[in-house]
C-alpha cells in the first residue's frame, strides 16, 4: 500500500487503526472482571495470588503504556509488542487462577485476535510463540507437573487458539491485499480524474483563446461592409458571404448560403457577374460556364487595374453595378483550398468621373463662345491693315496667337471628356499613315531647326493605308513628334519610323533626349502629368499631348507603349490594325 | 432673288449675333438678327430669309434645333447654315456648317456654297 494511496483510501489508513490503548483495554477490563466473579461467586480459586496480581498490574502499566507510547513514531510492526506483552500477563494470569484449570485462559482470545489482525504472518507466529509460553512456561517453569492430566487439554486448546490466530491472520491478509487492490485502482482512479480536469482546463483555455480569435476575425468580417467580400471554394463555388455582399448585390447570406449554411458551395461566384465584361462570349448573356469563368475573374481580381470599373456584377434586382475586383488565393499550408473576391462599388467613382467629364465639356464650351468672339473680332479688326501700324498689327498677331492656343486647349480637354464618356468621334476614311508620317516630320523642320535637332523620317515606298480617322491620327503622330523634339537637346536627332508588323501599322518615334525615368513611365498618358524632367527643365506644356495621344490610339483599336533610358532617350510606339482595302 | 441676299442670325450671344452681322454685311447681305426662336418668328412672317444661320445652344428651354423646324415652317425656302462651339460631328444635317471660331474667310466660302442653290 502506497503512502498516497492509503492517504485517499477510505478505511484503510494508518489513521484510521485503532488505538493499541483502546484495543488492550477488553483484556484488562475481563481480568479485572474475573476478580469479583472468582471472590464473590467462587468461580475456580486464587492459587498464585503473587502470580495474579502481578498479571493485573502488568496489564495495567501496559495499558498505560499503551496509551502514552506515541505510535506514530514507532515502526509500524512495533505495535505487536503490546498484545505479545497482553498475551504473556494472560498466561501469568492463568497460573494465579488455577494454572491449566483455570477458567480465564479463554481471555488470551483478545490478543492473539489482535495480533492475528496484524499484517505479515511473522506477527501469528510471534502470537503462537507468547501463547506457548504463556499454555506451556508453567510446566517448564515447574509451577505445573507434567504429570497432572491436563496437559493433553491445554496443548488442544492452544492447538485450537493458534489454529484461530492462523485463520484470522489469513482472513485479514487477503482482507488487505483486496483493499490494497481496492485503493490502487481507487488512486488510479483519482489520477484520471486529475488529468482529465487538467485536459478540461487547458481545453477551457484553448476554446477561449479560440472564441477571442474567432471574435476578432468575426469583427473584421463585419466591418467590410464597404467591400463585398465573397470567399469561395477551389471551384469558386461560394462558401462566404461578407455583409458588404449583402449590401451591395442584395442576397442575404441566407440566400446564398442557407440557413446555417446548409448550401454552402451550391452557388458558383461567376454567376454574379455579367460574362461580357469578363471578356466572355455566352450565347444568352446571363451565365457563362464556370470553369471558363473563374480563371477570368482570377485573372482580373490579380490585375493592377481590378478591371478598371468595367467589370458588371448583377444584384438580387437584376441591376448591372460596375465593379473593381481584387483575388487572392486561399491556402491550408501549402495546398490552395480556394480564393477570397473583394468587389468595390465603382459606381460612385463612374459617376464622379462622369460628372467631372460633364463639367469639362460644358467648360469646354463656355470657352469656346467668348473665344470664338476674340478671334472674330480680332479678325475684324485686322481686316482694317491700312489704319494700323506695324506694331499694333504684330500686337494683334500675338493676341491671335495666344487665343488659338487656348482654343486649341480646350478642344483637347473635350476630346479627352469624350473619350473618357465612350464617345470620341471618329472619321475614319482611308488614310496613309505613311503620308501622315512624313508630314509630321515635315511640320516640325522648322522647330527643329530652331533646336538643333535632326529629324530624320523612314516610311515604306508603297503606301500603307489604314481605316482611321486621318486628322486624330495624324494628331497623334505630330504629338509624339514635337514632343521628341521639345525633349531632346540640340545636338541630339529624332527618328520616325513607319512600318507593317501582324497586321499592324506600326510607327515608332524614337529619340536621343533626356529619357524618362521608370516611375514616371507608368503615368505618363494621365491628363496634366508632368515628368520630373518636364518640370525640371521648365519645359512648356500642361500634359494633355500624350493623352490625347493613347485615347486616338485606343480609339482605333490600338496599342501605345514606350520604352526609355534616362539619359539616352525614349522610344515610342503605336501599333493600329491595318485592314487590307 | 436679289444680288444681296436675306440672311437671318438667330444666336443669343450678342457679341456673336453682331459679329455674324458684320460679317455677312460686309459680305454683302442684308442682315437681320433675332436672340432666339421667339424673336426669330415675327421676322421670318415678315419676309423669308434667303439664309438662316442658327445657333445650335440657345439660352433656356430654347434650342437650334426648334429653331430650326421653325425657319422650317416658316420659310422652307430657307437655307440653313448651322454655326456653334458644338463638335460638327454633332451638327445635324444643314445645308451648310460654320463651326465657331469661324473666319470671314469662311462665311465667305459659305455664301459660295450656297450660291447655286439660291
Amino acid at each position: 500500500m502506497t503512502p498516497t494511496a492509503s492517504a485517499r483510501t477510505p478505511g484503510s489508513g494508518a489513521g484510521r487503526r485503532s488505538h493499541p490503548g483502546l484495543l488492550l483495554l477488553p483484556t484488562l477490563l475481563l481480568v479485572v472482571l474475573a476478580l469479583p466473579a472468582v471472590w464473590l461467586f467462587g468461580a475456580g480459586q486464587i492459587t498464585d495470588p503473587v502470580a495474579m496480581w502481578s498479571s493485573v498490574i502488568w496489564l495495567a502499566l501496559l495499558e498505560v503504556a499503551a496509551v502514552l507510547v506515541p505510535w506514530h513514531r514507532v515502526r509500524r510492526d512495533g505495535v505487536a509488542v503490546v498484545p505479545n506483552l497482553a498475551i504473556l500477563a494472560i498466561g501469568l494470569f492463568r497460573v494465579g487462577t488455577g494454572g491449566s484449570a483455570s477458567m480465564f485462559s479463554v481471555i488470551i482470545l483478545l490478543p492473539i485476535v489482535w495480533v492475528a489482525t496484524l499484517p505479515g504472518r511473522r506477527m501469528v507466529a510471534f502470537g503462537i510463540g507468547a501463547l506457548v509460553v504463556a499454555f506451556l512456561g508453567p510446566y517448564f517453569s515447574g509451577l505445573e507437573a507434567w504429570g497432572n492430566g491436563q496437559l493433553v487439554r491445554v496443548v488442544f486448546v492452544a492447538v485450537v487458539i493458534a489454529a484461530v490466530a492462523i485463520v484470522v491472520n489469513e482472513t485479514t491478509r487477503s482482507a488487505r491485499a483486496r483493499l490494497t487492490e481496492v485503493a490502487e485502482l481507487s488512486g488510479e482512479r483519482a489520477r484520471l480524474l486529475e488529468e482529465a480536469e487538467r485536459g478540461r482546463t487547458e481545453l477551457a483555455a484553448a476554446a477561449e483563446g479560440l472564441r477571442e480569435s474567432e471574435a476578432f476575425a468575426k469583427s473584421i468580417w463585419e466591418a467590410m461592409d464597404n467591400e463585398a467580400v465573397i470567399v469561395t471554394d477551389e471551384r469558386g463555388r461560394i462558401v462566404g458571404w461578407g455583409p458588404g455582399a449583402e449590401l451591395l448585390l442584395g442576397y442575404d447570406v441566407a440566400d446564398i448560403l442557407g440557413g446555417d449554411g446548409a448550401h454552402s458551395g451550391e452557388e458558383a461566384v461567376g454567376d454574379l457577374f455579367v460574362p461580357r465584361t469578363v471578356g466572355l462570349p455566352a450565347a444568352d448573356d446571363s451565365v457563362a460556364d464556370e470553369a471558363e469563368i473563374l480563371p477570368r475573374l482570377v485573372e482580373i481580381g490579380r490585375s493592377a487595374g481590378q478591371g478598371e470599373g468595367d467589370l458588371l456584377v448583377r444584384s438580387v434586382d437584376g441591376v448591372e453595378i460596375p465593379v473593381y475586383l481584387t483575388c487572392a488565393e486561399r491556402r491550408v499550408g501549402d495546398e490552395r483550398v480556394g480564393y477570397t473576391f473583394v468587389l468595390r462599388d465603382a459606381r460612385h467613382a463612374k459617376e464622379i468621373t462622369r460628372l467631372k467629364d460633364e463639367f469639362v465639356g460644358t467648360i469646354s464650351h463656355e470657352l469656346r463662345t467668348p473665344l470664338s468672339s476674340i478671334l472674330g473680332y480680332l479678325e475684324l479688326v485686322i481686316e482694317e491693315e491700312e489704319t494700323l501700324s506695324e506694331d499694333q498689327k504684330r500686337f494683334i498677331g500675338v493676341a491671335q496667337r495666344n487665343a488659338n492656343r487656348l482654343l486649341q486647349l480646350v478642344g483637347d480637354l473635350l476630346f479627352i471628356a469624350q473619350v473618357e464618356a465612350g464617345k470620341i468621334p471618329l472619321r475614319r476614311e482611308s488614310v496613309d499613315i505613311a503620308a501622315i508620317a512624313s508630314a509630321a516630320g515635315e511640320s516640325i523642320l522648322p522647330v527643329a531647326e530652331r533646336a538643333g535637332v535632326a529629324v530624320a523620317v523612314h516610311v515604306p515606298d508603297a503606301p500603307l493605308h489604314l481605316h482611321a480617322d486621318g486628322r486624330r491620327i495624324g494628331q497623334s503622330i505630330d504629338n509624339l513628334v514635337s514632343n521628341a523634339v521639345k525633349f531632346t537637346p540640340s545636338g541630339g536627332s529624332v527618328t520616325i519610323v513607319v512600318g507593317r508588323e501582324d497586321g499592324h501599322a506600326v510607327v515608332t518615334v524614337t529619340d536621343t533626349g533626356m529619357g524618362i525615368e521608370p516611375d514616371d513611365l507608368e503615368q505618363l498618358s494621365e491628363r496634366f502629368f508632368r515628368s520630373k524632367m518636364a518640370t525640371r527643365q521648365a519645359i512648356k506644356g500642361v500634359g494633355l499631348g500624350l493623352s490625347i495621344t493613347k485615347a486616338i490610339v485606343t480609339a482605333h483599336d490600338g496599342t501605345m507603349s514606350a520604352t526609355s533610358a534616362v539619359g539616352e532617350g525614349t522610344q515610342f510606339r503605336i501599333a493600329l490594325p491595318a485592314r487590307p482595302n | 432673288m436679289s444680288a444681296s441676299p436675306d440672311v437671318l442670325v438667330i444666336d443669343d450671344v450678342d457679341d456673336q449675333r453682331e459679329l455674324l452681322r458684320t460679317l455677312f454685311t460686309r459680305a454683302g447681305c442684308d442682315v437681320r438678327t433675332a436672340a432666339g426662336t421667339g424673336a426669330a418668328e415675327p421676322l421670318l412672317v415678315e419676309k423669308a430669309p434667303d439664309i438662316a444661320v442658327v445657333d445650335l445652344l440657345l439660352r433656356g428651354r430654347d434650342d437650334g434645333w426648334r429653331a430650326m423646324d421653325r425657319v422650317r415652317a416658316l420659310a422652307p425656302g430657307a437655307s440653313i447654315v448651322i454655326c456653334s462651339v458644338l463638335d460638327p460631328a454633332q451638327f445635324p444635317a444643314a445645308d451648310a456648317h460654320l463651326p465657331k471660331p469661324f473666319t470671314a474667310a469662311q462665311v465667305r466660302r459659305v455664301l459660295d456654297q450656297l450660291k447655286p442653290s439660291r
